[in-house]
């Protein structure tokens, strides 16, 4: 059975979510609620559990659907697989040292310098194969994928009508460089050599594309419009100037546009403020990008692509997870009036919420777009 | 006044920055008037960062040039017995929860280069250890860092264990990092947030009266 959240629906969530990206209007303003590990909280599990028993963990995910009377997108179970994964990519504990979740403390990078300043050049030649470590993990790469393909999640989804978030991942090669060579290395490298992180960048922009091939190849699929997450966490307008960025820009082109050609909507998950390079992402054709905004004005964001693109996020957890019902209510009311005209807007967290959102505040931002979100009733 | 290493610090050129200091320590000028003359470039540097003319990472390198200038500079300082750290003295560390340390290494960089004699606890601080550490003498200001937003807790036991001493007042308290905003810190009861490295050092003088 579709699933159906408000009598006053027309649209199933999957064709509500694919309205929005189209930069149309549909029934109702989509709610995403992007899950890291809060159903670990809502159904009373540790963090650690959800992370490391996958089947445990959709079960939770679905308990919390039930709970809540489901959601517009699924943004999937335990996020274990990403550690595992044997891509150049800064979850991947192949590449960096991560701390996994104890108890319900969630996992953290242990950021260190990994690669010296003079390494630059054996990234020009090498690409990121010499900071691959732990061959060991291999294993457990496979363990994981395997439990995920046994979830059968796709008929869940199917029977709802309900989509997934994204199926495939990047980051541009400038992100791993510094967290390769740690943040603050890397912002003095910035100033001081920045020829060499953009010559590094053209040298892995094929070792980062090989990786979307396979990801495609293994999740395609043909009954939807499929997103490629594209995630930034480094060259925001917080860390550098717009100038700089401008350097960065080409790959972060032809990345987008090879997404493009492979027929995913390219989903920028733009972690800190992209407000003053956001004129950059108007080259690309209506209904092809899509972005997940963190401390970037969605408003602005409304003004310079809302004909082309479809915004989420930019609410922060200081409103989702401190927030008290009233400021998370007052908070989603005055987005949704000021971006749903038009379509191509969803109601949607900063980058991820809290994994210890309380029910009601999780509740409250559900009941803003019910009572706010309808197009026509 | 060497205006020449004051606009060398201005626009972060460390190359010309350790020609002239080098040539200024073989002159033996005071090395408390080369100090003097970097945290003015670094004040320029500050000031293009409020102006949104600099970005943090012109912040960092203004940080790192300056420190390791201070490195080079040190010996001869502690051979002639010159404190420099003359601001006041602040205990800062991530809270119990939460390891992230990069935008709290940023703010030591800044308050350090700023004057500023900065004791660093590190990340995943126990609240006991913050309660000890600021009873010692000199110390008129914590700083607490989280980025996570379940860390919060963490900044309330602090506080808690503070009050229980009788020791809340005699303290300031400043928070940075993601997990907060002005309204958390507000209803957290703290002394002040510091949304960026230059405004967590404005706030720190402010409760000096510098």
């Amino acid at each position: 059975m579709p699933l159906k959240m408000h009598e006053d629906e027309t649209m199933t969530p999957r064709e509500r979510v694919e309205t929005a990206l189209a930069i149309k209007e549909p029934d109702r303003v989509p709610f995403v609620p992007s899950f890291h590990c809060a159903p670990a909280r809502l159904t009373g599990m540790t963090v650690e559990e959800f992370f490391f028993d996958i089947p445990k963990s959709f079960e939770a995910v679905k308990k919390v659907w039930e709970m809540f009377g489901g959601f517009d997108v699924y943004t999937g179970c335990s996020p274990i697989l990403g550690y595992y994964t044997p891509f150049p990519n800064s979850h991947s504990m192949f590449y960096f040292d991560w701390t996994l979740p104890k108890g319900n403390r969630p996992e953290q990078m242990n950021e260190k310098e990994l690669m010296k300043r003079e390494d630059y050049d054996l990234v020009i030649e090498k690409g990121f194969a010499p900071f691959k470590k732990r061959p060991e993990l291999q294993k457990y790469f496979y363990k994981y994928l395997g439990q995920i393909s046994k979830l059968d999640t796709n008929s869940w989804l199917k029977e709802m009508d309900v989509k997934s978030l994204a199926e495939a991942f990047i980051e541009p090669p400038v992100d791993i460089i510094s967290f390769l060579r740690s943040f603050n290395k890397f912002l003095i490298d910035i100033i001081e050599i920045p020829e060499k992180i953009v010559m590094a960048c053209e040298a892995t922009e094929n070792e980062l594309l090989k990786t979307l091939d396979l990801q495609f190849k293994v999740f395609r699929r043909k009954d939807t419009v499929q997103m490629c997450l594209f995630g930034f966490s480094r060259i925001s307008t917080n860390h550098i100037s717009p100038k700089k960025f401008d350097m960065f820009w080409p790959h972060i082109k032809r990345i987008s546009e090879y997404i493009i050609k492979n027929g995913f909507i390219v989903q920028y998950h733009l972690d800190n403020d992209y407000t003053d390079v956001l004129e950059y992402f108007t080259e690309f054709p209506k209904g092809k990008i899509m972005f997940h905004l963190d401390t970037t004005d969605i408003f602005k964001a409304k003004e310079i692509l809302g004909d082309r693109a479809c915004l989420m996020g930019n609410i922060p957890p200081q409103i989702t997870g401190l927030g008290t019902v009233k400021e998370i209510t007052d908070y989603c009311k005055k987005q949704i009036e000021g971006c749903m005209e038009g379509g191509g807007y969803m109601l949607g967290s900063s980058c991820v919420l809290p994994d210890e959102i309380p029910a009601v505040n999780l509740k409250a931002m559900k009941d803003s777009v019910m009572k706010y979100g309808f197009y026509r009733r | 006044m060497n205006n020449e290493l004051i606009k060398a610090m201005a626009e972060l050129n460390r190359v010309k920055i350790f020609k002239i200091v080098r040539e200024e320590i073989k002159k033996d000028t005071d090395p408390l008037k080369i100090i003097d003359w970097l945290s003015q470039g670094l004040q320029i540097v500050g000031d293009f960062f409020e102006r949104k003319e600099y970005f943090l990472a012109e912040l960092v390198t203004g940080g790192d040039i300056f420190n390791s200038i201070f490195q080079e500079i040190k010996p001869i300082l502690d051979k002639k017995n010159i404190d420099t750290q003359v601001k006041g003295k602040i205990v800062i560390g991530t809270v119990q929860g939460d390891i992230h340390d990069i935008g709290k290494n940023i703010v030591i960089t800044i308050l350090r280069a700023s004057g500023f004699d900065v004791e660093d606890l590190g990340v995943d601080v126990p609240s006991k250890k913050f309660l000890e550490a600021i009873k010692q003498p000199k110390v008129k200001i914590l700083g607490l860092s989280a980025l996570l937003t379940v860390a919060v807790d963490s900044v309330k036991e602090v506080i808690k264990l503070l009050e229980e001493q009788n020791l809340r007042s005699k303290i300031k308290i400043i928070v940075g990092g993601s997990a907060f905003n002005e309204n958390v810190a507000k209803n957290l009861g703290v002394d002040a947030y510091g949304k960026d490295p230059m405004e967590a050092v404005k706030k720190c003088e402010e409760f000096l009266e510098i």
